[in-house]
């Protein structure tokens, strides 16, 4: 298995706070990874730097064996909904061509292939029927999977998703984690997210990030690493899902 | 008003107000997409240090208005992301330096400063052919920069995070695009004057904002609506004998009132 992503020893500062301390990562091909903790943690700081959009102080992140900034090309990026103005003119379409603006490049126009690639995307996420509706005539999940799209027309070999089902409403979660699986076939997923439950059933392997990492490359969390992240005791549950987070444990 | 068409002065008026309908639709809906407008006001401000320098040393005001908006421009466009400044602020700042700078410079030219009145609020009716001239060569520009940077001015204003993502040249081209802010500044300025700029650029923009979906039909909208004001604040304020630039303003102002008195109105009725 190729390495998609690795991050060693990573620190992170801003004006005197450390975001980031001291985090080692490896993304391998193939891997779904949740990224769970608390607010302010620093979960958008890692996905940011992975991305290149903030330079470490201390430590090297190497995607595709190249410095973030060179590698962003082909990484797909859906970021926290919120930061989008949905009334922003703009429709389905436009939004998923926005994935080829790199490949296209200054001066030109988008090229057949970006407009393939484009359609491709959309009909990846069942959402090539909505190609002239404007943003805000869509629902929440329908908008998310248009984001989904933009980032897949960039031919990605890593997706980074910024607590991607905070705008889907809970009946639609499930169809909406079941695509990311899918996409989880052709590519490596890190997903940032507050739902614990909904990481512990659909992704590979969890992480906890509270300014460190904790991390043991299995999909299962210690009662320890839960503490260490959110600074109280948290209690185990175990789902009896497919892919269990939490090892069964003793009443 | 027929008549009136074949005066020399008349005709350039109405030629003004057709150009500058073409840069405040066109940059308008960038303005108001982006939420540049305080942005543009500090731009449009900070220019008049340039019309007091072409008091003071003798040339063209407008050619000074359009070094210093360019300046300023570029100032707000790297003051905020290489010092601890806040947008905020350094565009309160530069608004008010550029103002100063101008009145210490009129202060400084010996004599009477003619016109000046004209420059700060403008006066559609003695707009002289050669800033004609000048605002034609202004839009020209405009629309080239656009065309050729469309599709990232557009992603630049939707997700400027994903568009430096996928190698956009963010940095640069909110640079240019701040630089066109000054040039439809410098447009403006001989229509409805430094202070009332702001609103010509925000709210033919901003009605056309209420009913268009896509940022191509937003900007002929506002292109058309600006027209419109424009020539008709100019027939007003000459029936009236009232300010141009001013009848032009609250005849916009009007306008946008009526367009979100009528969509409350009839989404209460589609309601009901």
């Amino acid at each position: 298995m190729g390495s998609i992503a690795s991050l060693s020893n990573v620190w992170v500062n801003y004006n005197g706070f450390t975001a980031l301390e001291d985090v080692s990562l490896s993304v391998d091909e193939q891997d779904f990874i949740g990224i769970i903790g608390p607010n302010g943690g620093g979960k958008s700081t890692l996905l940011k730097t992975i991305l290149g959009l903030i330079e470490p102080s201390k430590g090297k992140v190497e995607i595709l064996g190249m410095p973030p900034r060179k590698a962003s090309r082909q990484v797909g990026y859906v970021a926290q909904f919120q930061n989008f103005d949905r009334q922003f003119p703009i429709n389905v379409w436009e939004v998923a061509l926005m994935g080829r603006l790199g490949h296209a490049g200054l001066l030109k126009g988008y090229s057949a292939e970006d407009r393939h690639a484009a359609d491709e995307a959309l009909e990846k996420v069942e959402m090539a029927g909505y190609k002239n509706r404007h943003i805000s005539q869509l629902s929440g999940g329908q908008q998310q999977r248009v984001l989904i799209a933009r980032a897949l027309a960039t031919h990605p070999k890593l997706l980074l998703l910024d607590e991607p089902a905070s705008n889907v409403d809970s009946a639609m979660q499930k169809g909406f984690y079941e695509l990311l699986s899918e996409l989880n076939r052709q590519m490596a997923i890190i997903m940032v997210s507050h739902d614990i439950s909904a990481v512990s059933e659909y992704v590979k392997k969890v992480a906890c990030l509270n300014r460190k990492l904790y991390y043991h490359g299995t999909g299962q969390l210690t009662a320890e690493d839960l503490e260490a992240t959110y600074q109280c005791p948290v209690e185990l549950i175990a789902h009896g899902a497919p892919h269990r987070i939490l090892r069964d444990h003793p009443r | 008003m027929l008549e009136l068409l074949q005066y020399q002065f008349m005709q350039n008026a109405i030629v003004a107000g057709l150009l500058a309908a073409i840069a405040c639709g066109v940059i308008g809906s960038y303005v108001v997409v982006k939420r540049m407008v305080s942005i543009s006001g500090g731009i449009a401000h900070a220019s008049f240090g340039g019309i007091g320098l072409g008091y003071l040393l003798g040339f063209n005001p407008v050619t000074g208005a359009l070094v210093f908006s360019l300046g300023a421009a570029l100032l707000m466009g790297t003051v905020t992301r290489r010092t601890r400044l806040s947008e905020d602020a350094s565009i309160g700042i530069l608004w008010a330096t550029g103002m100063a700078l101008g009145v210490i410079f009129i202060g400084l030219a010996p004599g009477y400063a003619p016109d000046l009145f004209s420059y700060l609020f403008g006066s559609i009716l003695t707009v002289p052919t050669s800033d004609i001239w000048m605002m034609l060569v202004l839009d020209s520009i405009i629309l080239v920069v656009v065309a050729l940077f469309y599709k990232e001015f557009s992603a630049l204003s939707f997700d400027e995070e994903f568009s430096r993502v996928v190698g956009v040249p963010t940095l640069f081209l909110n640079l240019v695009l701040l630089c066109l802010i000054a040039l439809t500044v410098v447009v403006l300025i001989r229509v409805v004057g430094i202070v009332l700029v702001i609103a010509l650029v925000a709210i033919p923009a901003s009605i056309a904002f209420q009913f268009t979906r896509s940022l191509k039909k937003m900007m002929l909208v506002s292109s058309l609506l600006g027209a419109v004001f424009t020539i008709a604040g100019l027939w007003l304020s000459y029936q009236l004998d009232l300010a141009s630039g001013a009848t032009i303003i609250l005849v916009s102002a009007l306008c946008l009132a009526a367009t979100l008195g009528w969509f409350k109105f009839t989404r209460i009725r589609q309601n009901a």
